[in-house]
């Protein structure tokens, strides 16, 4: 029997196999083009799963574990030949429950969706990368994704309570469960989060949830120099004020937003701080009139607040919305956008963001800059032509550079978006910069304990 | 590169693969989450298209992820980089066609049909039962076009059920055949669900009634009224389309029209937005049978009703709000979380060729306006309201209206 008719005996009616079937598994939402798989498995359970993961290992069959297939860098495609397992059948949320502050939920379930259900009984799973209509639970699981909401909640990490992972060889682990906590050795469950699907696959994990926060206000700050923002920013925080979201966009990036429509911004400035404020109902004004005076005194030069249902979610969907909204703004086709995604200590942004313009204009570059500013998280989003090879030289330099500026300033040179296949020299710069190579050695061993033949998501995270 | 091959190009280079599109398309989970049958996956086999003919490559194997697109654009809505999938599977289609390669017969029976019978098949006198006593007369300034929507219905869905029961092979062997022999059409509009035309015809006059009630003179073209040919041009025969939709106009022409009112989505769509492209000149004022009725006094019936809102209303037109503003004035209405322009495909353009994937777009549908917690859903279109009934109590607006209008 051929590797597909016995890949049909485990999950009859979810096997692809054809060169039609098969390419849109060639393609993430990075620039990367990846291998033909030689079968995708769609399995619909986790007992599935496990045969399917043991078949592969006795066969030396390697297999790439996808979720959302949104992953910004490489890591949701083969390199080579591989058999790639989508979790999208796996979409039931198996139960709620507010009283436990938790969620069960299947590994191929969509984060809005998830928010969705979540939202007629006033929760929140707060996590919410840009990508959270298509990402999944075992995507954001394996890449630790975070996005706006991180400076108050954390990322992916602080909400994951337990999984169910399947290793290479079949077998299910029940990692965690549904108590907010457990000390049960060694914690497996947070060296599974992050893993890049290159440990063990998610079936399903608990997840930690929270009551809708009750009063939000959004203000947005105008600001024309870029240290300025950087000040506001740690005056906010060293002031117990504590958004809920901090966020900043570049000019470049505002002219993209308003190309769009979703946002038309109140004045022309270089710089917009976006701060959500929550409180209770009776002292959100108070804390919003303090927010004003502090951002005011760091040099904004307009400050508006607003409470405007409509208008908060206008803005809230133009923020997320930043990354595409770029897309735009690309002069051809071959054009794609890189995404540098550095993270520094807050209190050195504006050092920070004084070298990023060096950089840029040393090396000729088009590139905006937003990012989750609260917790020091900065997306260089570039320009790259990729048909110009002298161009993506000089791109690949800009981003060694603008990693070495996030170490020197006791930063790291990946905050959300993962490794991949994208960032494995960058993660290698970082741990020789710490001289903590044997770090990355020590990955590896962990690496064939859990898949010693090396068969999970291979070439990912490291070479 | 054909001009079909250009359009492809355009619309499919923009993408940059993010998936968001993926996550809301109708057909990806009703195909199992096989991708190729997903919005993405239709843009990443555009791109293999295009190479293929770059290569000069035969495209077979390539038609199934196109002919199973719904063409409701709910993925465009999402789509970052203002990619429409839908559209790029149209222009796949469009060369399919063109080509000649891999085009499925039931296609071939469809367009065949509509440019020998002037419909989907050959409903004759049947088409016009409904105007019976109305006295409506046959030109004028003002054209109500019904485009044989609510009236094939009946017959189409008799149809589908009868080749269902015969399996693929059955399937293949009657479609065929009446590829060969043309007559054996005039059979399958024996196959009628009764209850269902009387339905169907019901929901005309009660259109034809309001109208009145609103003041308005309309002329009909009674067993002559031409189908508007929406399912070939969605099919893809690009130049077949061009010709009926010009013999369709000079018709209008001939009988001095004006101004045309349509009842239904589908060809209210094609007539505003299609056939300008299609017919040079074509220059008529085409309105849907709602905007016509803001002067009448709609009093609540106390119908607690959840609204379905067609994909080829909520995402054609920006700016027709009457459909949902009149309901609003007749009952009291809910909306299902997907609603607006993230309104989800009732799965009904996929009953001919992909008659799972439709049941499966169907049943999620149907689950989603359950959710909404009436008993009762409304809408605006006979697909939907031929695909809903399974799920459970489906009404067409102008029932709600007259009864509403009539307190
Ligand atoms: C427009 C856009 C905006 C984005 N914004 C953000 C952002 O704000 N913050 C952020 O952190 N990221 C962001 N991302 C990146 C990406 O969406 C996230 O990393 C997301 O977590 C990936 O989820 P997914 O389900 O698509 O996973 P995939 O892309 O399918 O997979 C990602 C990785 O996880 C592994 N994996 C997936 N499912 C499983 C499983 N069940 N078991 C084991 N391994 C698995 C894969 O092998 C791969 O290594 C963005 C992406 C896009 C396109
Ligand atoms: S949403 Fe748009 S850009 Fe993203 S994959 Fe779909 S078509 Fe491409
Ligand atoms: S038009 Fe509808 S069915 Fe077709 S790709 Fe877009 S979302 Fe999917």
């Amino acid at each position: 029997m051929d590797i597909a008719a016995e890949l049909r005996e485990i999950v009859p009616d979810g096997v692809v196999t054809g060169r039609e079937g098969l390419i849109p598994y060639t393609r993430d939402a990075s620039h990367f083009q990846g291998a033909m798989p030689s079968a995708v498995v769609l399995p619909s359970t986790t007992e599935q799963v496990s045969n399917l993961l043991k078949y592969c290992g006795q066969k030396g069959l390697a297999v790439v574990a996808r979720g959302g297939g949104t992953s910004l860098t490489g890591a949701s495609i083969a390199r080579a030949d591989a058999v790639v397992l989508s979790l999208l059948r796996m979409d039931r949320i198996l139960s709620v429950s507010g009283e436990d502050s938790c969620a069960e939920v299947e590994a191929g379930v969509r984060i809005d969706d998830l928010n969705l259900r979540l939202s007629k009984t006033g929760h929140l799973f707060p996590p919410d990368p840009g990508s959270s209509l298509a990402a999944t639970i075992g995507g954001i699981i394996n890449t630790n994704a975070g996005g706006l909401r991180c400076v108050r909640y954390g990322t992916t990490k602080d909400w994951i309570l337990g999984v169910e992972a399947v290793l290479m060889d079949g077998t299910v682990l029940r990692l965690g469960n549904r108590t907010l906590k457990s000390r049960i050795g060694y914690d497996l469950t947070s060296l599974i989060v992050g893993s890049e699907g290159t440990l063990a696959v998610v079936t399903k994990a608990f997840v930690k949830i929270v009551s809708k926060p009750e009063s939000v206000a959004r203000l947005l700050a105008y600001f024309n120099d870029i240290e300025s923002l950087g000040r506001a920013v740690a005056a906010v925080r060293a002031s117990g004020i504590d958004p809920l979201i901090a966020e900043y966009l570049d000019r470049m990036t505002m002219d993209a937003v308003e190309s769009t429509g979703t946002f038309k911004f109140h004045i022309h400035s270089q710089y917009v701080l976006l701060l959500d404020i929550d409180r209770a109902e009776e002292s959100l004004d108070r804390y919003v009139s303090a927010a004003t005076l502090t951002l005011k005194g760091c040099g904004a030069v307009e400050v508006v607040a607003t409470r405007d249902r409509a208008e908060m979610e206008r803005l809230y969907t133009a923020r997320k919305g930043a990354y595409s909204s770029l897309l735009r703004l690309r002069k051809t086709e071959h054009d794609a956008v890189v995404i540098g995604d550095i993270v520094v200590p807050p209190s050195t942004l504006p050092s920070v963001f004084r070298r990023v313009d060096e950089l840029v204009k040393e090396h000729t570059i088009r590139v905006a800059l937003f990012g989750h500013i609260g917790d020091g998280n900065i997306h260089a989003n570039i320009f790259v032509d990729m048909s110009d090879n002298a161009e993506r030289e000089r791109v690949e330099h800009f981003h060694e550079d603008l990693a070495r500026t996030a170490l020197e300033n006791g930063g790291s040179v990946s905050a959300e978006h993962g490794i991949g296949m994208e960032k494995v020299s960058l993660l290698r710069m970082e741990y020789s910069y710490r001289h903590s190579e044997r770090a990355l050695g020590l990955m590896k061993e962990l690496k064939s304990v859990f898949d010693p033949k090396g068969l999970l998501n291979p070439g990912k995270v490291f070479d | 590169m054909t001009a079909a091959a250009q359009r492809l190009h355009e619309e499919a280079a923009r993408c940059i693969k993010c998936g968001f599109c993926e996550a809301v398309c109708p057909t990806l989970p009703s195909a199992g989450y096989q991708a190729s049958k997903g919005a993405r996956g239709r843009v990443l086999l555009a791109d293999e298209m295009l190479e293929r003919i770059g290569r000069g490559e035969s495209l077979s194997g390539l038609g199934d992820s196109f002919y199973s697109c719904l063409d409701c654009y709910a993925c465009y809505e999402v789509c970052p980089a203002g990619v429409n999938a839908g559209k790029v599977s149209h222009y796949a289609k469009e060369i399919i066609a063109e080509s000649d390669q891999g085009v499925p017969d039931m296609a071939r029976l469809m367009e065949k049909n509509i440019m020998r019978f002037g419909s989907l098949l050959p409903l004759g006198k049947r088409a016009a039962s409904w105007s019976r006593g109305l006295e409506l007369p046959a030109t004028g300034d003002t054209l109500l076009y019904t485009g044989q929507m609510y009236q094939l219905m009946s017959f189409s869905s008799a149809l589908t059920g009868f080749l269902r029961r015969r399996g693929e092979l059955g399937k293949r062997l009657i479609v065929g055949s009446s590829l060969k022999f043309p007559w054996l059409m005039k059979l399958a509009v024996l196959l009628n669900d009764r209850q269902m035309f009387d339905e169907m015809n019901n929901s005309l006059r009660n259109i034809a009634y309001l109208l009145k009630l609103a003041g308005i003179r309309f002329c009909y073209m009674g067993a002559d009224e031409p189908y508007p040919g929406t399912l070939m041009f969605d099919l893809g025969f690009e130049a077949s389309s061009r010709a009926y939709a010009t013999a369709v106009t000079d018709e209008f022409r001939r009988r001095a029209v004006r101004r045309i009112i349509t009842v239904d989505p589908h060809t209210h769509d094609i007539l505003a937005n299609t056939y300008p492209s299609l017919v040079p000149g074509f220059d008529f004022e085409v309105v849907h049978y709602t905007e016509l009725l803001g002067s009448l006094k709609f009093s609540k019936t106390g119908r607690q009703v959840t609204y379905h809102e067609p994909c080829h209303l909520s995402r054609r037109f920006d700016s027709l709000s009457a459909p949902s503003d009149l309901l609003g004035r007749a009952a009291d209405i809910s909306l299902p979380d997907r609603h607006g322009r993230r309104t989800h495909c009732c799965g009904g353009p996929d009953e001919l060729l992909f008659p799972e994937i439709s049941s499966g777009v169907t049943a999620t549908r149907t689950a989603q306006l359950a959710e909404a917690g009436n008993s009762m859903t409304v809408t605006a279109c006979p697909v939907c309201l031929l695909n809903l009934r399974h799920g459970g109590e489906v009404a067409d607006m102008s029932q709600l209206l007259v009864e509403s209008a009539a307190r």
